[in-house]
Parts: C-alpha cells; sequence; structure tokens
C-alpha cells in the first residue's frame, strides 16, 4: 500500500470517533439522551485534560501500557521461537500441537487464580495471562508461516551457501514476517481483554481498575475518559503490528 | 567485452579456442550413483546406478520421461540430497567458488529480496564484500538484460525475468558447474527461445560446465553439446548423443535437417525407454 493511502486509512479511522462525538455531544445537549449517563464528549474531553495534568490518570494509563508492552515481548518473542521450532521441527510439533490445542479454546481469563496461586498475587502473575494469550495466537501463526516456506526457497538459500542461522535470517524470517505481524495483532486484540477485566477484578491500578470504580462510584464523566483511553490503547496495539508489518515488508505491495 | 574477473577461473581468450570435446579435462565424474526415496512404507527407488561424465566447459542436456529422477540426480550433484551410494568426484574449484550452483524451474528466486539482493546474494553467503558484490551483481544483471530493474521486487517481474535474476545469480557465483532444472520450463515458447539465446551468449562469454535437464527434445538439441536420454525409474543413462551442430547456431548458421535428424533419433531413444505406453 502507498504512503498516501496508508496516510488516508490512519484519517478515516478518527471518522467513528468523530461522527460519534458529533452525534452524542448533540443529543446530550438537548438532552435526548440522559446526560448524567451520556455527558456530553465536551464534558468528558475537558475532564480527560484535568484528570491527566492534575489527577492520577497518567499513573493508570502507565499500569496498563507497562502491563500490555510487557505481555506483547514476552508471548511475541515466545511465541516466534515456538512457532518457529514447530514449523520446522515434525517432532516438537508432534509433542507441543496436542498442549496448545487443548490451551486454545480455554478462556485465559480463568487461568487467572491459578497464576496468582503460582507466582503470588504479582504484576508476573497478570502479564503472564496475558502473555499466554499473545503466545498462543503468535506460535500458531507462526508455525503455519513457516510450514508454508517454499522448499524451494530453502533449497535456493542452501545451494547458494547459505548456514543454518543464514537460512533462518534470510529466508524463514522475512518469509514469516506477515504473518508474524498477524499473529501480534489478535494476539493485542485478545491481550487487551484480558487487560481490562484482570484490572476490573484483580489491580488497584489500570485503566479497567478505573471504569470499575468509577462505575461504582457513578463517577460517568471519568468511566468514559478511561473508556476513550482504553480505545485508544486497543487500537494502537492492534493495528500497530500490522502496519509495522506492511512497513517491514515492502515486497509484498507497491 | 567485459574485463576478466579477479575471481573468475576462466580466460576470456580460450572462448573462441575451444578444444575438441574430447581431450578436455573431466569436470564432473559420476559413478554407479545410487537414490532411494524413504516415503513412509513405500520406497522409491529414484536412481538406480547412474553413470555419467561431463567434461570441462560441456553444455550436457539430460531428457527422460517424468519421474525418471532428472531432478534428483541434480539435487544429489548438488549436495542439497545425500545419496544412497555411488561416485561423485567433480572437479573443486580453487578459493571462494562453489562446486556447482542451481538455477531452479520456479520459485528460486527470493520474494522479498530486489533483483540485486538476489542476484547477489550467493556472494553474500560467502562473506564477499558489499562493494565487490554489487559491482559483480550489477554487471550480471546488464548481461542478461535486466538494467533499471535492480531495485524491483519479484513479484514486479515476469516469469522470464525471474529466471532470468536466477541465472544471474547462478553466473554471478561463478561456480565450477552450472545445474539446470528446466529453468525455461515454465515460459512461452518466445521467451524461452529468447532466454535459450541470451544463456548460450552468456555461456559463451563465461564458459562453464553445464548440466541442464529438460523435457523439450528441441531445446536439448539447440543448446547442448551433447545429451543423455534417461531410462525409467529408476534412472540411469540409457544413451548419450553427440549433437554435432556447429555454433553459433543461428537461423541462418544452423543445419536443420542435421538437428531434425538428431532431434528424431532422440525422439526415438526416449520412446524405447518410455516402457508403460499408457503414460
Ligand atoms: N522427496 C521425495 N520423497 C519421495 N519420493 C520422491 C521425492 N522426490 C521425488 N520423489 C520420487 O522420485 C522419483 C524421481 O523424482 P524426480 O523429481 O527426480 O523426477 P524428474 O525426472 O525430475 O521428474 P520430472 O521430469 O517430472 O521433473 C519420482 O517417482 C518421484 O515421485
Ligand atoms: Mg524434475
Amino acid at each position: 500500500m502507498s504512503r498516501v493511502a496508508r496516510r488516508t486509512r490512519w484519517a478515516l479511522l478518527l471518522g467513528p470517533f468523530v461522527s460519534v462525538a458529533i452525534l452524542w455531544e448533540g443529543t446530550a445537549r438537548f438532552e435526548l439522551i440522559d446526560p448524567n449517563f451520556f455527558p456530553p464528549p465536551s464534558t468528558v474531553l475537558s475532564l480527560a485534560m484535568d484528570l491527566y495534568l492534575h489527577g492520577d490518570f497518567l499513573t493508570h494509563l502507565l499500569a496498563s501500557l507497562r502491563r500490555i508492552t510487557f505481555a506483547g515481548l514476552l508471548g511475541g518473542t515466545g511465541g516466534i521461537a515456538l512457532g518457529t521450532l514447530m514449523g520446522r521441527s515434525p517432532r516438537v510439533k508432534a509433542v507441543t500441537d496436542p498442549h496448545l490445542s487443548i490451551l486454545y479454546p480455554l478462556p485465559k481469563i480463568a487461568l487467572l487464580p491459578i497464576m496468582f496461586s503460582l507466582f503470588g498475587v504479582t504484576e508476573m502473575a497478570r502479564i503472564l495471562t496475558m502473555a499466554l494469550a499473545v503466545l498462543l495466537l503468535v506460535s500458531i501463526n507462526t508455525m503455519g508461516a513457516v510450514q508454508q516456506i517454499e522448499d524451494s526457497h530453502i533449497e535456493a538459500a542452501m545451494d547458494n551457501g547459505a548456514g543454518r542461522i543464514d537460512l533462518y535470517r534470510e529466508v524463514i524470517l522475512p518469509g514469516t514476517l506477515p504473518q508474524i505481524a498477524s499473529g501480534l495483532s489478535l494476539g493485542f486484540g485478545v491481550a487487551v481483554v484480558l487487560l481490562v477485566i484482570i484490572e476490573m477484578v484483580a489491580a488497584d491500578a489500570g485503566l479497567g481498575y478505573v471504569i470499575w470504580t468509577s462505575w461504582q462510584q457513578f463517577k460517568i464523566p471519568q468511566l468514559y475518559v478511561a473508556l476513550f483511553t482504553i480505545n485508544v490503547l486497543g487500537v494502537v496495539f492492534v493495528h500497530g503490528p500490522e502496519e509495522i508489518g506492511e512497513w517491514l515488508t515492502p515486497w509484498q505491495h507497491g | 567485452m567485459i574485463p576478466p574477473e579477479g575471481a573468475t577461473s576462466e580466460d576470456v581468450k580460450t572462448v573462441t579456442e575451444r578444444a575438441p570435446a574430447k581431450e578436455r579435462p573431466v569436470r564432473v565424474n559420476v559413478q554407479g550413483l545410487e537414490k532411494t526415496y524413504r516415503a513412509g512404507e513405500e520406497d522409491v527407488r529414484a536412481l538406480g546406478g547412474l553413470d555419467l561424465t561431463v567434461r570441462d566447459r560441456e553444455f550436457f542436456c539430460l531428457l527422460g520421461p517424468s519421474g525418471c529422477g532428472k531432478s534428483t540426480f541434480l539435487r544429489v550433484l548438488s549436495g542439497l540430497l545425500e545419496k544412497d551410494a555411488g561416485r561423485i568426484a567433480v572437479e573443486e574449484p580453487e578459493a571462494n567458488r562453489p562446486t556447482s550452483s542451481m538455477v531452479f524451474q520456479e520459485k528460486g528466486i527470493f520474494p522479498w529480496k530486489t533483483v540485486i539482493e538476489n542476484v547477489a546474494f550467493g556472494l553474500k553467503m560467502r562473506d564477499v564484500p558489499v562493494a565487490r558484490r554489487r559491482e559483480v551483481a550489477q554487471r550480471y544483471i546488464e548481461k542478461v538484460n535486466l538494467e533499471g530493474f535492480e531495485d524491483a521486487y519479484p513479484h514486479q517481474l515476469s516469469g522470464g525475468m525471474k529466471q532470468r535474476v536466477d541465472i544471474a545469480r547462478a553466473f554471478a557465483n561463478d561456480p565450477e558447474v552450472l545445474l539446470m532444472d528446466e529453468p525455461f520450463g515454465d515460459l512461452d515458447a518466445q521467451t524461452k527461445r529468447q532466454l535459450q539465446e541470451e544463456l548460450v551468449t552468456l555461456w559463451q562469454e563465461r564458459p562453464k560446465t553445464v548440466i541442464y535437464v529438460t523435457h523439450d527434445i528441441e531445446e536439448a538439441v539447440r543448446l547442448g553439446d551433447r545429451l543423455g536420454v534417461m531410462t525409467d525409474r529408476p534412472g540411469r543413462i540409457a544413451e548419450l548423443v553427440d549433437i554435432d551442430l556447429a555454433r553459433p547456431r543461428t537461423r541462418d548458421n544452423l543445419d536443420l535437417s542435421r538437428m531434425e535428424a538428431l532431434q528424431n533419433r532422440v525422439w526415438s531413444i526416449l520412446e524405447g525407454v518410455t516402457q508403460s505406453p499408457h503414460e
């Protein structure tokens, strides 16, 4: 995709935010909807400024950011490594595949208590729960991509004198990059969901925590500030890997 | 004329004074080559005692029924596959040149590398310095008429252009032996003819021992100094044919009746080795 087209796509991504904001502002101003539950965006926006500049929102944002970043790094690198191994070695695949097949449909949030019993009620346990979700999606995607690498490309590399490491660097990694990126994107999608749930039920900081406590204390405008922030976070982490993937694979387009 | 390369074993002058084939030194000597694939329950004996001698700078074409083991033979020769038994002796080249380079029928070049990166790949794997390998790659890109496409990716190229990239890479490697597995098998007749001519020109400028696998009798006779017809699987050489057509084999220089006679001869050999008529 060309640079212009990409920029347009990002601009269009603002469309939903703008259109919802206009509609909402109008209906809230004219009290077509209950402003106690649906405060107009202008109110939310000025509150957001206030909460980020003077309140503790930055702390909550950073707590969430840290969790999802570490989970992505751990799950991503682990998933790429495991997926590559599984794709290259039928023996590794034979052993690990059943494990993944059973873990895959299990909602990872159900493992949170287990993680807490293993690691205590710690950040480690929260991050690992999310990382597991990323790892599963990335490894499955990577494995598929590695298996789809053309034999002739492997043969051509070896015939030209490529060693083991060259083979990974020159053939397998570039050949699987697009699917690794989409695996990361899917993984982050699940990780954001987990993040919010974990923070709602078992954390005392983070955007999910803010959403839930705001609801309980009936601080509706504050709830929307957190919701909007989570939305932006989700967009960045879900679409980011795809964008980076496209940027890293110029041979796929143009 | 192209300046002779430092790393090249070939002296450009010797091109014109090709010694008679039979006196040139042996480059490839294969004796009793055996290869059996073990795929699950059933074993597939692909090569059954193949003997072959190819001499220096000889353009040797290999024909044979489908599935008789031609690709297997090239893969064993190149070292991509292990042989089960037999002897392979390929003249070892001097410093930093590969023994062989393969040109594939399709999907031999990497979609994620540009034309110049593809052509320079073998040099990169042999740790040739960047500047030097770009220079060599550029030279061969020009020789296969791909100037201007250095930074294009393969998906922007036609099938014929992709094969040119593969050929340029093989020549840039400057191997002792060039192995080609139906390199033009997927191309239309016109493109194929054009690439054949380019290949022969390149080969005459940078003479190499070539083993060229093809299904196309006309192509084998047009290109080769000599050809071998393989038996059905398990493959061996059934018969060798000298192609005594003078070069250059341009349209006005080609002895068409002799060529036709040779083609007919190969045709009947092939008919003889193909046992099952329903194939
Ligand atoms: N990896 C493999 N595993 C099992 N059998 C194989 C394998 N590769 C090739 N064979 C079998 O070995 C025989 C020889 O195959 P090969 O590819 O060398 O034939 P070929 O002469 O190149 O055929 P074609 O003219 O169709 O390209 C065939 O019967 C084929 O089915
Ligand atoms: Mg073949």
